[in-house]
C-alpha cells in the first residue's frame, strides 16, 4: 500500500460520514496537483518518502479529521465554572459522611472486612456521584444549548432523547435500589439482625436528610454565599411537606430496622406513609410552576443566567427524583406481576418523565 | 518566556487573520491548491490540514459557495464568496483597519523593545 493509500484509509475511519467521500475526493486532488508539480520540478516520479514528506503537511490523519469535526464538550465552558464547584462540594459532602459512617463502625467493633467494605463503598459512591452530576450537566448544556457556541448548529439533540436518557438512568438507580430494598425486607422478615453497615447507612441517611431539610429551610445551606441573591421558589414550599413526610418516614423505618425485633406492623404504617409521601411527590413536581429558584431581587430588570441554570437544574433532579418515586410506588403496587408487565410499566414512567421534562424545557 | 508561550499566541494571532485572508483571496473564484498557493505567495502560508477544514466551515456557515468542475482534464472543487461572505467580508475588514489602527497607534505610543 502506497503512503497516501494508508493515509486516506486511515482517514476514512475518523471522518463523518455524510461527507466522508467529498473530503477524500479533494484532498485525493490536492495531493495529486502537489505530487504533480513537485515530479515535474525534479523530472521523476517521487519516491515514497517524497511523498510521506507531502503527506507530513496534511497532519495525523486523525487530527485532520478531527479539524472536519465540531469542538465538543461534556460540560460546556458556560456550566464548567458551576460543575467544578458543585462536583467538589458534593464529594466533600459525601466523603465527610463516609468517613463518619467508617468511624461508626470502627467504634462499634467492626472487623476489618467490614471497614474494607465500607472503604470500597466509598469508592464506589465518589465514582457513581461524579458521574450522575456530569450526566446531570452535560445533559442540561445541551437542553439549554449553554455549549451551544462549540457544537455545530444541528448538534442540538431534542430535550426528549436527553430526558429519555435522564430517566433510563433513573430507571437503573431504581431498580438497584429496590433490589437492595429487597434485600433488606427479606432479612428482617427472616429475623436477621441488621449488620454495621445498615447501622452506618442509617447514620449517613440521617446527615444527608437533616442538611438537605434544614437546606429547604435555610438558603445558606444550600447557596452559600450566593443564598444574598437567591431563595427557594414557591414550588419549593410546595412541595416541602411531602418530601418532609416521606423523607422521616423512610428513616423512622431504616431506624425500626436496627432494632432486634421489629414491629412489623409500624413498619406497615411507616411504609403506606411513605408512599403517600412519595405519591404526593410525583403529583407536586408533575404540576409544578417551575420556580425552584427565584431572584431575590425582583426590581432586577435582567435575570441572571445562572438562575435559569440552576432552576433547570433543581427542575431535572426532582424530575428524576419523581420517577425514582413513580418506580417505587410501582413496584410495592404490582409485587408479583410478570417481569414483563414491570418491565412495561417502568418504560412507561420513563416515557411519561421523558414528556414531562421535554414540555418544562420548552 | 517560553517559545511555546509564544507560539500558541502566535496562532491565536493568525486564526482570525487567515479567516479574513480566506475570505479576501476568494472575492476570485480558486480551487484550494491553487488557493493555497495564492496565499503563500503573498506571505500567508497555510497547511492543508487547516485549510481544508476551514473551507468547509466556512461553507457550511454560507459565507462560502463551491462546485465541482473539470480543469485540465481533472475534477476539482472551485470555491468562492457567496453575497454574503462578501457582506462579512466588508464588515471583518473595516473592523480589521479599525484594529489595526488602534493597535498601531497603542503599540507606537510606547517603546516595546
Amino acid at each position: 500500500m502506497r503512503p497516501f493509500e494508508r493515509y486516506v484509509w486511515w482517514l476514512r475511519l475518523f471522518l463523518p460520514n455524510d461527507q466522508r467521500d467529498d473530503i477524500v475526493r479533494e484532498l485525493t486532488e490536492e495531493f495529486r496537483s502537489q505530487v504533480a508539480d513537485r515530479e515535474e520540478a525534479v523530472g521523476r516520479p517521487l519516491t515514497d518518502d517524497e511523498q510521506s514528506g507531502i503527506l507530513a503537511g496534511f497532519g495525523h490523519p486523525l487530527a485532520l479529521a478531527a479539524r472536519y469535526r465540531p469542538q465538543r464538550y461534556l460540560v460546556g465552558p458556560v456550566l464548567f465554572p458551576l460543575y467544578v464547584p458543585v462536583l467538589a462540594a458534593t464529594l466533600g459532602i459525601l466523603a465527610a459522611l463516609r468517613v463518619v459512617s467508617i468511624a461508626v463502625i470502627v467504634a462499634s467493633g467492626a472487623s476489618r472486612a467490614e471497614v474494607g467494605g465500607e472503604l470500597a463503598h466509598l469508592w464506589t459512591t465518589a465514582v457513581a456521584t461524579f458521574a450522575w452530576i456530569t450526566i446531570a450537566f452535560a445533559c442540561f448544556d445541551r437542553m439549554t444549548g449553554a455549549g451551544a457556541q462549540q457544537h455545530s448548529p444541528g448538534a442540538r439533540r431534542p430535550c426528549a432523547a436527553v430526558a429519555g436518557e435522564l430517566a433510563t438512568a433513573a430507571v437503573s438507580a431504581a431498580l438497584r435500589d429496590v433490589r437492595h430494598r429487597a434485600r433488606t425486607l427479606q432479612n428482617v422478615a427472616a429475623g436477621t439482625r441488621p449488620d454495621r453497615t445498615s447501622l452506618s447507612a442509617f447514620v449517613v441517611n440521617l446527615a444527608i436528610s437533616a442538611w438537605w431539610l434544614l437546606a429547604l429551610k435555610m438558603p445558606a445551606l444550600m447557596f452559600i454565599g450566593g443564598a444574598s441573591t437567591l431563595a427557594w421558589g414557591p414550588d419549593m414550599a410546595r412541595l416541602y411537606p411531602a418530601l418532609a413526610v416521606s423523607q422521616l418516614a423512610c428513616l423512622s423505618r431504616q431506624a425500626l430496622r436496627l432494632a432486634a425485633r421489629p414491629d412489623p406492623r409500624l413498619d406497615g404504617v411507616l411504609r403506606l406513609v411513605a408512599l403517600a409521601g412519595g405519591v404526593a411527590f410525583m403529583y407536586l413536581v408533575a404540576t409544578a410552576g417551575h420556580q425552584w429558584v427565584v431572584w431575590r431581587h425582583p426590581g432586577e430588570p435582567h435575570v441572571p443566567q445562572l438562575l435559569v441554570l440552576i432552576d433547570g437544574i433543581v427542575g431535572i433532579a426532582f424530575s428524576a427524583a419523581a420517577a425514582v418515586a413513580a418506580l417505587s410506588v410501582a413496584w410495592r403496587v404490582v409485587r408479583g406481576v410478570s417481569r414483563r408487565q414491570m418491565h412495561a410499566i417502568m418504560t412507561s414512567v420513563a416515557l411519561l418523565l421523558a414528556a414531562a421534562t421535554s414540555i418544562h424545557a420548552r | 518566556m517560553g517559545a511555546d508561550l509564544f507560539d500558541s499566541l502566535r496562532l491565536e494571532l493568525r486564526r482570525g487573520c487567515l479567516v479574513m485572508a480566506v475570505l479576501a483571496q476568494l472575492r476570485t473564484e480558486h480551487y484550494g491548491y491553487t488557493l493555497k498557493k495564492d496565499l503563500a505567495d503573498q506571505g500567508m502560508d497555510i497547511d492543508e490540514g487547516t485549510l481544508y477544514p476551514l473551507l468547509r466551515r466556512l461553507e457550511s456557515q454560507g459565507l462560502l459557495v463551491s462546485e465541482w468542475r473539470e480543469q485540465d482534464k481533472r475534477n476539482k472543487r472551485f470555491y468562492r464568496l457567496s453575497p454574503d461572505g462578501k457582506r462579512v467580508l466588508k464588515e471583518l475588514l473595516a473592523e480589521w483597519q479599525t484594529i489595526n489602527a488602534a493597535v498601531s497607534r497603542i503599540a507606537g505610543s510606547r517603546s516595546v523593545a
